[in-house]
């Protein structure tokens, strides 16, 4: 047995915590000096970190450290386990909230009309308008008006946009919605309404003006209720 | 629906709810284990952080939240395993944040540069020693750690240790094989 792996077996043997030395190993520390000399030292080394240890293991434990536990965990049980059972659930259903409202504010925002106005009281009552005679500050913007216009023109006609938004997108006022009643009830009488309506005979070019783009500032869009439908 | 209740002789009907007869009787049998267990605890928290009170702290801590989650245990007979767990756990967590902080603040405020009492030599000694073997515990690896810090504490053997971490004894007496080793070659 050389030196080396004697000194490799004395550090193994104390790191076991075996007191008991091989025979080889006994052998050779006293025929070698050195490592005796080194075991020596090991086995003080072994002894001042297990001793070491041990203190470091096994301080007092402080006396108040029941009671503050005992008096905690009566805390705990006497509080409301209302905000422990229900708050991830509520923190759960804000998120939610969080992430559908953008969805529904979308679903319920006019998609054939970007911009509607309610019509004011018209004298005329329940004729049907040409988007191109004139009034355009009083009437829904039409959907042609809009795709001529560069204001309006990087979005989708009306056609383009799929029917579920197209209903919402027509905002009329309770008495143009009874005109648009009247009319439909008037059609059938005279069919030349409905002719007039379907294929209007061209506007005069002198009577085309130049329509402006509205802006309205504040303009606060609703989606159509039950009573107006 | 009504409710069938056996009423003894001589006593009178007293309703208590299922729930708090459940939380009553876990509330005692953790309470039982508390007092076994709080010391433990106590000294898991001490040895990895070297300060009493945030050792007691933590132990605090790691109790409670055994006692909230206690009644999600389903084998009480692992309780002190996972008690030890959540001890070192928080005990490592503490450690690393105070570490943190103590890089943020100035050096008088580290245990390290503390002052040592002007007295014997051999006390400057062996305090030294036992700072340098702090230190050397502190680098050695969590799982050696852990192992190297229950079978120090008295009273438990490695059988104990290996029940309470819930691993073989073998890799209890590996892993405390190591760690001496390694403590050893530091503290060369």
């Amino acid at each position: 047995m050389n030196c080396q792996s004697a000194r490799e077996q004395v550090t193994d043997t104390l790191a076991t915590t075996r007191a008991e030395l091989t025979a080889d190993l006994t052998e050779h520390l006293q025929s070698c000096a050195g490592c005796r000399i080194f075991n020596a030292q090991q086995t003080e080394l072994f002894r001042a970190m297990d001793s070491g240890l041990s203190a470091m293991a096994n301080e007092v434990v402080p006396a108040s450290l029941l009671p503050r536990v005992r008096a905690r965990m009566e805390e705990t049980r006497t509080s409301n386990p209302w905000s422990d059972r229900f708050l991830p659930a509520a923190a759960v259903l804000v998120i939610a909230c969080l992430i559908a409202l953008p969805l529904v504010r979308r679903s319920f925002r006019p998609g054939g009309v970007q911009v509607a106005v309610i019509p004011e009281r018209n004298e005329k009552g329940v004729e049907p308008r040409e988007p191109l005679s004139g009034q355009p500050e009083n009437s829904t913007i039409h959907p042609a008006t809009r795709a001529q216009s560069p204001h309006f023109s990087a979005r989708p006609s009306a056609a383009q946009r799929p029917a579920q938004t197209a209903e919402a997108a027509i905002l009329v006022s309770s008495e143009e919605s009874q005109g648009l009643l009247q009319l439909a009830a008037a059609v059938p009488r005279d069919p030349q309404w409905a002719q007039a309506m379907v294929h209007p005979a061209p506007p005069k070019s002198s009577q085309i003006a130049p329509i402006e783009p509205v802006e309205i500032a504040n303009l606060e869009v609703n989606p159509l209720s039950e009573e107006n439908q | 629906m009504q409710e069938l209740v056996l009423v003894q002789p001589g006593q009178s009907i007293e309703r208590v709810p299922t729930g708090e007869l459940e939380r009553s009787g876990t509330h005692a049998e953790f309470e039982a284990r508390l007092a076994e267990c709080g010391s433990l605890t106590f000294r898991i928290a001490q040895g990895v952080l070297r300060n009493a009170a945030d050792a007691e702290d933590v132990a605090q801590e790691a109790l409670l939240k055994a006692f909230r989650s206690f009644h999600r245990l389903r084998d009480p007979q692992r309780f002190r395993a996972w008690l030890v767990r959540i001890t070192f756990r928080m005990a490592l967590d503490r450690s690393r944040s105070a570490k943190r902080r103590e890089q943020r603040e100035t050096d008088w405020s580290r245990p390290a540069y503390r002052p040592l009492p002007p007295t014997a030599e051999d006390l400057a000694v062996s305090c030294e020693f036992q700072a340098r073997l702090e230190s050397a515990v502190a680098e050695l690896p969590e799982k050696l750690r852990l192992v190297l810090l229950l079978s120090a504490l008295q009273g438990y053997t490695l059988e104990e240790v290996s029940a309470m971490l819930a691993i073989p004894t073998g890799t209890v007496k590996s892993r405390l094989f190591f760690a001496r080793k390694q403590l050893a070659g530091k503290l060369r």
